[in-house]
Order: C-alpha cells, then sequence, then structure tokens
C-alpha cells in the first residue's frame, strides 16, 4: 500500500533539479570569492551544546534555536540557528594564539551551510535555509565594515543582483538613548520592537515624555539618503555622547563604500536594528526590488567572545543562498550528445573534450532519450567530426 | 505602477476613504455601490484593494500590497512582530480594547475563563499579570458568552460601551487604546522608497 504519510515539516523543503544543482554552484562561487578574498574557511558543527550558541535566555537567537537533549551527555542542545555565534567561539576560543604569535592577528573566517530556524523568519521563509558568511576579529576600525561590505556587494554580484541597495545603520544610537532611560528588560523589549517596527505611537505609549523620549520617537523616521544624517544631527544634538559618536562614523563608512561600489546605492535607515540582538556598531543590510526581505545583512558586534575568554572587535555578514540562488540563479545550459554507434568513440573524445572545457554534457544512453530542456547545444556529425550546433526551441 | 493599498473593509473604510480622498486619494469609482474588490485610484495610478481587516497585514507582509491600513487590534492580534512598518497613527476608528464582566462580578477568582476574538492579545495581557486563565475563542457577539455562563468575562473592543449596558455587562480594565494605522511592507519601504514617504506626507497633511 502506498505510504500517504510521508510529508516534510512545514517550512522544510528539499531542494530537487535543477535548483540544488544551482545552490551548489552558488555555494562554490561564494566560497571561490571568499577564498580569493584571504578569508579562511570554517566548518562549525551542526549541534551544539547550547551554553557554546550564545543564547541569552528568552532572546530571539535563543527562540529560534532548535533544541533536543543529548542522550550520552543529558545536556541540552542546540542546532545551530544562526553560524556567526560558532564564528565567534571558533575565534575566540579554538582559534586562541599560542605563545610567541601575535595575539592581535587579524582572523577572517568564513563559512556556509545549512541552519535551521525553529519558526520560519518570516512568511514564505524557510526553516532550513543555506546561509553563507563572513566574518572579520580583531580589527575596531571602518576598513573593517567596509571590507566585508564591499565583499557582500561582490557576492551580490555574482548572484546576478548587480546594484542593491545598501542601507547603513548604527545600533549605538538606539543604545545610547535608550540607556540613558534605564529601563526594565520587559520595557526595552518592547521599546525595541516599537522601534523596529517605526510605530511612533507605541513608543509614546510606552516611555514616559522626556528629551530622550522624543528623540525615541524621532528615530524611526530617520532614514533616506544623505539628508536623513542631516535632520537626525539636528535632531540629535543634544543626545547622549554615543549617539553624535555614531553619526559621526555614518557619513564616513558611506564614502568608503561609494568609493568602492559606486553602482551600489547607499542609504541610510537609524532605526534599522539588524539581526540577533548581539550587534553593537553600524549595521547593515542589502535589499532588492525583487525581494520582500533583505538579501544579505550584517554588523560589527564588538565584544561578544569575552564569554569564550576573548573580547575582540568584529564585523561580517551574512547571505541566504537558498532565498538568492530560488531568484536569480540561472541554470547552467547543457550539452546533449545523442545515443548513436557510428562514430562513437570521436563522439566520446568530444564529450571528453567539452567536459574538460568546464561545460556540462549529457550523453544519450538509449535511443529513446531525448535531449533534456536544459540543453541548449547538441553534438552532430558534420563533415568528419562532431560539432557542436544550437538547440533550435521547439514551439509548444 | 502606483501602490497597492490594501484596505479593512467596514467601519474603518469608511471612516479612511474622506482621509485618502483629502490625501488626493480617490477611487475611481464609488465603493460603496460597487461589488468589486480592486480599485483603481483616479490619480496617482494606485490600486484600493478592499478586504478582511484581518487579511490586511497578511497581505501586506507577503508584499501582495505595499500599503494597508487596519486597526492596531488586527495587528495585536496578527503578532507577526516584524512584519511591516507601522507608520502612521491615522486616529480614525478609535476605541479601546477591554476587559468586560457582568456587573457586580468579581474577576478575583484563582482560576478565569475569558471568552474574546482576541486570542494572542488576552493570553499575553493576563500572563503580564501573571494570572492563568483560559480562553475560548469566539467570533463575535462576545457579550452573550458570560450570559449563558460560557465564561467568567469577555476581552472585546469597546466604542460607547452601549452594547456591553444592554446585556448587563460593564467595561473593567482597558488593555490598550486601538486606532487605525498605516502599514508598510518592508521591502516597499527600503525599494520604492521615495513613492512610499510621499504617499505617508501625503496622508500625515490630511490628518
Amino acid at each position: 500500500m502506498k505510504n500517504n504519510n510521508w510529508r516534510l515539516p512545514p517550512g522544510v523543503e528539499e531542494l530537487l533539479p535543477p535548483r540544488a544543482r544551482i545552490l551548489e554552484l552558488v555555494r562554490r562561487e561564494v566560497l571561490d570569492i571568499f577564498n580569493r578574498w584571504g578569508f579562511d574557511y570554517v566548518e562549525p558543527p551542526l549541534i551544539e551544546y547550547t551554553d557554546a550558541l550564545l543564547l541569552e535566555t528568552g532572546s530571539d537567537l535563543d527562540l529560534q534555536t532548535l533544541k533536543v537533549i543529548d542522550q550520552q551527555s543529558g545536556r541540552m542542545m542546540g542546532v545551530r540557528a544562526d553560524m556567526t555565534s560558532q564564528a565567534v567561539r571558533i575565534d575566540a576560543h579554538s582559534l586562541v594564539p599560542e605563545k610567541g604569535d601575535d595575539a592581535h592577528r587579524v582572523q577572517r573566517l568564513c563559512y556556509a551551510g545549512s541552519v535551521v530556524h525553529a519558526k520560519p523568519m518570516g512568511v514564505l521563509e524557510s526553516r532550513v535555509p543555506f546561509r553563507a558568511g563572513a566574518e572579520i576579529f580583531g580589527v575596531a576600525g571602518l576598513e573593517a565594515d567596509a571590507e566585508v561590505i564591499a565583499l557582500m556587494i561582490e557576492v551580490l554580484a555574482a548572484m546576478g543582483i548587480q546594484s542593491p541597495v545598501l542601507v547603513l545603520g548604527h545600533m549605538g544610537i538606539y543604545q545610547a538613548l535608550a540607556a540613558g532611560l534605564a529601563l526594565d528588560a520587559t520595557t526595552e523589549r518592547a521599546l525595541f520592537a516599537a522601534v523596529q517596527n517605526k510605530s511612533e505611537t507605541d513608543i509614546r505609549q510606552l516611555l514616559p515624555a522626556s528629551d530622550l523620549t522624543d528623540m525615541l520617537i524621532a528615530l524611526p523616521a530617520m532614514m533616506g539618503r544623505d539628508d536623513a544624517l542631516k535632520r537626525a544631527r539636528q535632531q540629535f544634538a543634544s543626545a547622549p555622547s554615543g549617539v553624535v559618536q555614531a553619526l559621526d562614523v555614518l557619513p564616513d563608512l558611506a564614502s568608503r563604500i561609494r568609493a568602492r561600489a559606486p553602482q551600489v546605492e547607499v542609504r541610510f535607515d537609524l532605526a534599522e536594528l539588524a539581526g540577533y540582538g548581539y550587534h553593537n556598531g553600524p549595521v547593515f543590510a542589502a535589499f532588492h526590488a525583487d525581494q520582500g526581505r533583505s538579501v544579505a545583512r550584517g554588523g560589527r558586534y564588538d565584544g561578544i567572545g569575552k564569554v569564550f575568554g576573548r573580547a575582540r572587535p568584529a564585523t561580517g555578514f551574512d547571505v541566504n543562498l537558498t532565498q538568492l540562488q530560488y531568484r536569480n540563479g540561472q541554470p547552467v545550459l547543457s550539452i546533449w550528445a545523442p545515443n548513436v554507434v557510428a562514430n562513437r568513440d570521436q563522439l566520446l573524445d568530444a564529450v571528453a573534450q567539452c567536459r574538460a572545457a568546464g561545460e556540462r554534457v549529457i550523453v544519450g544512453l538509449t535511443n529513446d532519450e531525448k535531449a533534456p530542456g536544459e540543453c541548449n547545444r547538441k553534438l552532430v556529425w558534420i563533415d568528419g567530426s562532431w560539432q557542436l550546433q544550437a538547440i533550435e526551441e521547439t514551439s509548444t | 505602477m502606483g501602490l497597492t493599498i490594501a484596505l479593512n473593509r467596514g467601519r474603518i473604510l469608511k471612516e479612511c476613504l474622506p482621509l485618502l480622498k483629502k490625501a488626493g486619494i480617490e477611487p475611481a469609482e464609488d465603493i460603496d455601490s460597487s461589488r468589486k474588490l480592486v480599485f483603481q485610484s483616479t490619480k496617482g495610478n494606485h490600486r484600493l484593494v478592499i478586504m478582511r481587516g484581518s487579511d490586511v497585514p497578511t497581505y501586506v507582509e507577503y508584499g501582495a500590497a505595499d500599503l494597508g491600513i487596519v486597526g492596531k487590534d488586527t495587528l495585536l492580534e496578527y503578532g507577526s512582530a516584524s512584519g511591516f512598518y507601522e507608520r502612521l497613527d491615522l486616529g480614525i476608528g478609535a476605541c479601546r480594547l477591554m476587559t468586560a464582566a457582568p456587573k457586580g462580578v468579581s474577576l478575583d477568582k484563582r482560576s478565569l475563563t475569558v471568552a474574546t476574538k482576541f486570542v494572542n492579545i488576552t493570553r499575553d495581557y493576563f500572563e503580564r499579570q501573571g494570572r492563568q486563565v483560559s480562553i475560548i475563542a469566539l467570533s463575535g457577539a462576545l457579550e452573550i458568552a458570560p450570559l449563558m455562563n460560557l465564561a467568567d468575562c469577555i476581552v472585546d473592543i469597546v466604542d460607547t460601551g452601549n452594547t456591553l449596558k444592554a446585556n448587563g455587562l460593564e467595561a473593567l480594565e482597558v488593555i490598550t487604546r486601538i486606532s487605525s494605522r498605516l502599514i508598510v511592507n518592508r521591502a516597499s519601504m527600503k525599494t520604492r522608497f521615495d513613492e512610499v514617504e510621499a504617499f505617508i506626507a501625503l496622508l500625515k497633511a490630511a490628518l
């Protein structure tokens, strides 16, 4: 009897051809870019004890992490929901400099792999996205932020997103304003959500009237092009010093990016508070007109490795490759070699030559087999040799 | 191509149409007399789509609509914390979300049964108070529930309070104040920034 119970859990998908092939090609391409930029590949484990996954109880990352009990040790394990925290642990704990090493050595790490989300991050999102990312540890200066953003832009370009909208923000602005209000944890969480949702009314309802409250109410509308920064400077003239410092950083970062990638439109959104709450400096996200949410994002998270024994400045980004390849990936077009007896040796030689040149060649194995739709060329015997000929698209 | 705007049919629609008109956005046909659900605007090539309130956040979050006008109660109940931006409080459709119980009934019981349409809001509200409650989900005419001994109290929208009074109930605590909000799809806000901001500015000026 046929088993109808076979189903994938909601939000979990299996990739079939050609999507699986495209994802793999994209993964290789992205890792090649990381490699050319001097980043070292790491492969963090899929599951770890929750203590090692940087999970602050009740935090977004904690709620997003699928947990299981390790039957061998009785301890709680989490399936990674994010690989940045694993890279932090690797830098702080596994790659600690030995005696005689430079203690401040800059570490460039990259990774690619599946993460698991206890619930989808957004509508129609996979719970098992395939992420690739790159992180720089040990550099406090903006040059590191500009480097990872430039790398992100190159990765997006390779995926077919030539001119994304890059939105810059700075966690320090929100953090300095909220710190001045000395809020309890529940209100702080509600405030964070209200600022992220840009709901001025909700912010007003949460906070007592004060100058800082007025600034927080104004924060969500601080977005746009350079004029947004100008407005912010006026609005936040009397703000805590952390705010002013953050505002000084952004134009500098923007001009570095514009110099390196003039095709990218740089905008600001001072209330865009990226990620899982561990960011504490400049943050950024890349958007593309066809996508419902950011295609890549990241930011600075200095000192997070402290819990693992080594607090270092750090910045990085990650990109959801399943999301990208699905929308932008073009399957690599293939060559068809028919199943023939005559001149077969020469045919197989021709096939080998095409393959050596990096082409994908499918050799027909029965007389009935037809060229699959992905083939746009075929090998044909012309004037004593096998030659490539375009396959005309047949109208159906 | 203009923007696609999802509108909450019913009372909120009635109150927001004059506001949209003031902002220069008018449907090309009379919404009341037409059975259509999608209307082109006379200016700006916008599309107005009329739907149930609880569907507005879904359309905006998925990006099928760029903007939506919907009650805060629906947004709270929808619960997706970061699916869209809540850019403007339109001040229309103002009311309160309250607890209500039959006159003279004390809610100081150890375990309370609450009937409501707003299951998520109700659960959050009592959780914040550290109270254990059983929630019964109903879809309308909540006032009947305490009268028929289905629940001790209800959580419902209160406008004038007349319906409550007529059924022997009294409004107790305000859980939150409700008004209609303009919500914006996150990606539209980023990639169609100028159009969206221009629209918001028009609406803001009309408030």
